[in-house]
């Protein structure tokens, strides 16, 4: 039996039901009084980046990044700004000297996370980042996003007990390749970073005469780092040498040495050079030392045969692999 | 005390006679609109599965304070087109005959300000003034939309009186007197004081009704608060109004409301009746605290139907008063004409039960220009 | 003897005056800062008293360049961008323009991938659709009840996507030859929660809408889309459906998995604004079995296509369209890659919004103003979409 005026009375139940609902039932209460009350967010969560360092103690040089700029390359806002440090001489160093990001800009969208091959920034989840003023107080430099990789573990902790499964799984594959490559004979491809803890010694076999041998000691000693830095022994370093100091030159030497750059073009810019210039062309111009070299170093490693293998550089992933291999075999070797 | 009453000249008598219903007006009742916008917020939210406001003070008690020096800090802001004069004395003129509209509600027994023979007939007179204010408000803003709202409050205003009058003059009929202290009094003896409540005979369940809609028309409330239609014209008549003065409209809309709930209630509720009111002291208390009983009950009906359903047309709306409300009031009085001449009251009961509920059928029937149903649907091959 | 005023003197005649009667109409802009336009968005209406002569929709406010956006960044960088076309339902948007690509490369997608982006875009219709009820009951009136029971239940949804994909609306989630990240048996397991309480909350919202009075007398015989218009003008989605054209991509097309499951298209008659809310109504149940249907025979396996490259991501030259059924209608992409192949030569977005606000002055000729506010809330626009 309906009456005129019976679906309004329904609808005046079901709203005095919510009504008296909302004192028992959690239901019909969904109000969280922030800021004394906090909704627990999701592990997935993501706000803003920040960059990972793995040790307390030296925050600045466990830091994963190493400056490759992918990640800048890849923002669709552009809101990463990033200046890779180089010491005096210009080398440079593997790490930022200068990242900024803009989080007025950012749009959380996390390929700059999804493109890092060295799992250097991942996203946070802390969203209450609201400033007094608009400009400047909005970008965050190094300091503010570094973070350690506890509180990567804090906040993400199956997403980071991933990451650092891989990153070991990752460290011990290098280790065992580098062990026997470490016992082959000082020509042999060159030891990583990692293990290369040894002063460059000059092979007694080399064609050198006595004051060109001391002008090389002092020279290697005063030109390459102390302990720990990446010097390769043997015949790669002297094909390094056959560059000037420590295989970096004044950036007009190289024009195709920029990552912002295609690769067509940069072949374009290296046509009609010799090999080593080639390979270094093909590769993505990030200094990034993930293949273990910079750039030249790595090309010139290709070029002299002390480095076998063609897919050691990550941003340049199959395209730079795939010309490399085109440039050896065109080469002949 | 007492003795000083009787013996003070009549002059002084006359001052003390005035002052004292005046200032219990002015106190109370704005107090009552204050605390009635909170009461309106906090169940609104939780109607709405939210929490009211409850940032000021424990439970928000001091939010309607909050609010109120929010108000007189703002600035105000006066439109440069605007015909100035009558913008500034809308607000005012908006808020005068709801206050006066508080001097014929009794709310306990023998207590009511001005003791009118011709109260009820005062209290319309006095509220549809406010429509004046309305006009005034939309007119001098100079502004399409507040002339939107101002014409459709006064349309709705003006087509919502007469059922309502209609419906009350049913009342007056059975008590025959147009007092509001009477009416009052008409509804006092029976079984706890209760049973002759005119809310419980047939017309006066009709007219209870019906009054209830014109009140609720009266005073801008949802279902009917076309003027004020946030969604279609921002906030018609009251748009270019800041400050004090939109207060000052809010106060005059609010206690259009209460006091027609007080009407309400002293018409049809019984008044200040219920078990234990009688005269003394004791029984005066206890009416008293019956009246504001159920006005409190009357002002949450307003708020849950405003919580609940979606507010109708303009000419849907006109359609109603015109097509439906008012031929059935008519029929009301007819009803109680029924109830006063049958004397014997079962056949009373059954005729006029009878004949409210035909022409409730036939007027349903004939108002419905559009045939509303639920429908069913197909579902594609 | 009174001349009779004449509309060629210029004056506006009351109609059934026979030129006695002179009113002037009245030129109102509803718009752009309105309660209840949706967003950025100006009507200019011609009113004669209360009666809509004239209207005409002036769109524009939000523009925002998505499209000349598209052509300096790489394939990957626009999709986040296409979370903010239709800013409410971002995971059907991003899907739309993975499946314009998709076709241009040919990418196979792998079967799970698949169901999950059938449970997000159902998830999606869910959402949207009750929260367009909730809107159009609040320009109706209904201070805020319905709308708040209808977020109510979407942030149940929007913190499954949460936890998901990172981010409550801009969800980035679709990529080229599947999903960024899997779903755990978690997510499922919420997901299936949520299905199984979302009919309860339905009866009770349509407890409280349905049959009430006041509704029914406010959206019926208002503003009727006739089936000839609706076809000629392009229009699609819900809209359409309730105006009796039975045309819905994920029948036509076939797209992702929905060949599998067992649905059904509620179809209209009269096409006026109560068809299309209780359309809505409709195909929120049937999403429910969808939904039923999906969690129960989602398959294991990979997530994502292996083949498919993050950077360096190059299309063959050529065109394609792509399109699927947005909840609030067909949302298509149209891709052109020339011999560069890294960024868009072309990149146009066919918004089911945009499309379906053209029909609005012939929806609202000759009705109250009150009803033209009830017909934009029934079409269902969101502004980032009509704009882009």
């Amino acid at each position: 039996m309906g009456f005129i005026g019976k679906g309004l009375l329904e609808g005046m139940v079901v709203t005095a039901r919510n009504f008296v609902g909302s004192y028992f039932d959690k239901e019909r209460m969904v109000t969280v009084q922030y800021p004394e009350e906090r909704v627990q967010v999701p592990e997935n969560s993501r706000t803003f980046p920040f960059l990972v360092f793995d040790d307390d103690k030296n925050p600045v040089d466990t830091m994963r990044c190493v400056a490759c700029k992918i990640c800048e390359v890849e923002c669709p806002p552009q809101c990463i700004y990033i200046v890779m440090d180089r010491d005096e001489k210009g080398k440079p160093q593997q790490r930022p000297k200068v990242f900024d990001i803009d989080i007025s800009v950012c749009m959380q969208c996390q390929i700059c996370v999804e493109v890092c091959p060295f799992d250097a920034i991942k996203m946070d989840n802390d969203y209450e980042k609201s400033q007094y003023g608009r400009f400047n107080e909005l970008v965050e430099h190094l300091p503010d996003l570094l973070k350690s990789n506890e509180y990567y573990n804090k906040i993400k902790p199956r997403e980071a007990s991933g990451v650092d499964a891989k990153l070991k799984a990752d460290k011990e594959k290098k280790a065992k390749k580098a062990a026997p490559a470490a016992s082959k004979p000082a020509a042999a491809p060159a030891p990583k970073p990692a293990s290369a803890t040894a002063r460059i010694t000059i092979p007694d076999d080399a064609p050198f005469t006595p004051e060109q041998r001391e002008w090389l000691g002092k020279f290697l000693v005063t030109a390459t780092p102390a302990a720990g830095a990446a010097a390769p022994a043997g015949e790669a370093s002297a094909a390094q040498l056959a560059a000037p100091a420590t295989g970096e030159a004044p950036a007009g030497n190289w024009p195709w040495h920029d990552p912002g750059m295609g690769i067509q073009q940069r072949l374009e810019l290296a046509k009609n050079k010799p090999l080593a210039d080639l390979l270094m062309a093909a590769m993505a111009q990030t200094d990034c030392h993930a293949c273990g070299y910079d750039c030249r170093g790595y090309a010139d490693a290709i070029a002299a045969g002390s480095e076998a293998d063609l897919s050691l550089c990550l941003p340049g992933e199959a395209e730079t692999e795939n010309m490399l291999k085109k440039l050896m075999e065109g080469a002949g070797k | 005390m007492r003795s000083w009453f009787a013996n003070a000249p009549d002059s002084i008598l006359l001052w003390v006679s005035i002052a004292v219903p005046i200032l219990f007006i002015v106190s109370v009742f704005p107090g009552i609109f204050a605390y009635t916008t909170l009461v309106e917020r906090k169940a609104l939210g939780r109607i709405q599965n939210r929490l009211g406001p409850n940032r000021v003070g424990r439970w928000g008690i001091l939010q309607p304070i909050a609010d109120g020096l929010k108000l007189l800090t703002k600035e105000d802001i006066v439109p440069r087109r605007a015909d100035a004069f009558v913008h500034f004395l809308a607000p005012v003129l908006a808020v005068i005959p709801s206050v006066l509209l508080f001097a014929v509600v009794p709310i306990g027994l023998g207590l009511v300000p001005v003791d009118l023979n011709i109260g009820i007939l005062f209290a319309f007179a006095i509220s549809t003034a406010s429509v004046l204010a309305l006009f005034m408000g939309g007119w001098a803003s100079r502004n399409k939309f507040s002339l939107l709202g101002a014409m459709r409050a006064v349309a709705q205003v003006v087509s919502y009186e007469v059922p309502m009058v209609l419906s009350a003059v049913a009342v007056v009929m059975a008590v025959g007197s147009l007092s509001t202290l009477a009416i009052a009094k008409a509804q006092s003896g029976g079984f706890l004081n209760v049973t002759r409540w005119f809310v419980f005979r047939p017309w006066g369940l009709v007219g209870f009704v019906l009054f209830t809609i014109g009140a609720m028309a009266e005073s801008a409330r949802t279902p009917f608060d076309i003027p004020e239609a946030e969604s279609e014209i921002i906030a018609g008549y009251h748009t270019e109004y800041s400050g004090f003065k939109f207060a000052l409209f809010q106060l005059g809309e609010y206690l259009a409301s209460i006091a027609m709930a007080g009407i309400t209630v002293t018409m049809f509720l019984g008044g200040y009746n219920g078990p234990g009111s009688g005269p003394g002291i004791f029984g005066g208390l206890i009416s008293m605290f019956w009246f504001f009983l159920k006005l409190a009950c009357m002002i949450v009906l307003n708020i849950w139907i405003r919580g609940t359903w979606p507010r109708v047309r303009v000419d849907q709306l006109m359609g109603f008063a015109w097509k439906l409300l008012l031929p059935m009031a008519i029929v009301n009085i007819i009803g109680v004409g029924f109830w006063h001449y049958i004397t014997i009251r079962p056949l009373a009961w059954v005729v006029t039960t009878l004949w409210l509920v035909i022409w409730f059928m036939v007027l349903t029937k004939l108002a419905a220009t559009e045939n509303v149903a639920p429908r069913t649907y197909r579902y594609a091959s | 003897m009174i001349q009779p005023l004449t509309e060629e003197k210029g004056y506006t005649l009351t109609p059934g005056s026979e030129g006695l009667i002179e009113t002037q109409t009245l030129e109102v802009s509803i718009g752009p800062q309105h309660p209840s336009t949706h967003g950025v968005f100006r009507m200019d209406c011609t009113l004669d008293g209360e009666t809509v002569i004239a209207l005409k929709p002036v769109m524009g406010y939000l523009h925002r360049n998505h499209e000349q956006l598209a052509e300096r960044m790489v394939w990957l960088g626009s999709m986040p961008y296409t979370d903010r076309l239709d800013y409410f339902n971002s995971m059907t948007n991003n899907w739309a323009y993975a499946l314009a690509v998709e076709k241009l490369t040919g990418i196979k997608v792998p079967e799970r991938a698949d169901y999950i982006r059938v449970i997000m875009s159902e998830l999606t219709r869910l959402l949207n659709h009750t929260c367009v009820i909730g809107f159009m009951l609040q320009d109706l009136g209904a201070w805020g009840t319905p709308l708040l029971y209808a977020f109510r239940e979407r942030e149940r949804i929007l913190d499954l996507f949460e936890a998901v994909s990172g981010s409550r609306m801009m969800c980035n989630y679709m990529r080229f030859g599947g999903v960024r990240v899997n779903m755990t048996e978690d997510d499922l397991a919420v997901a299936k929660d949520i299905v199984t309480r979302y009919p309860r909350f339905l009866d009770e919202f349509e407890k409280l809408l349905t049959s009430n009075e006041v509704l029914l007398m406010r959206t019926q015989r208002v503003g009727i889309l006739p089936k000839e218009l609706a076809i000629n003008a392009s229009i699609t989605g819900p809209m359409a459906r309730a105006s009796g054209v039975e045309y819905d991509v994920r029948k036509v097309d076939n797209y992702g998995v929905y060949g599998r499951f067992d649905f059904r298209i509620p179809v209209g008659d009269v096409g006026d604004v109560y068809d299309r809310y209780y359309i809505r109504v409709l195909e929120m149940r049937e999403s429910i079995k969808i939904l039923q249907q999906a969690l129960r025979d989602i398959p294991q396996g990979p997530y994502i296509a292996p083949e498919v490259k993050l950077r360096n991501f190059k299309i063959p030259p050529g065109d394609g369209y792509g399109r699927i059924e947005a909840p609030k209608g067909e949302l298509g992409f149209y891709l052109v890659a020339d011999e560069t192949g890294k960024q868009p030569y072309r990149y146009h977005v066919r918004p089911p919004s945009f499309v379906n606000l053209t029909t609005l002055e012939d929806m609202c000729l000759g009705l109250k103003v009150a009803d033209v506010v009830i017909i934009l809330g029934s079409i269902d626009i969101v502004l980032g979409e009509v704009d882009r």
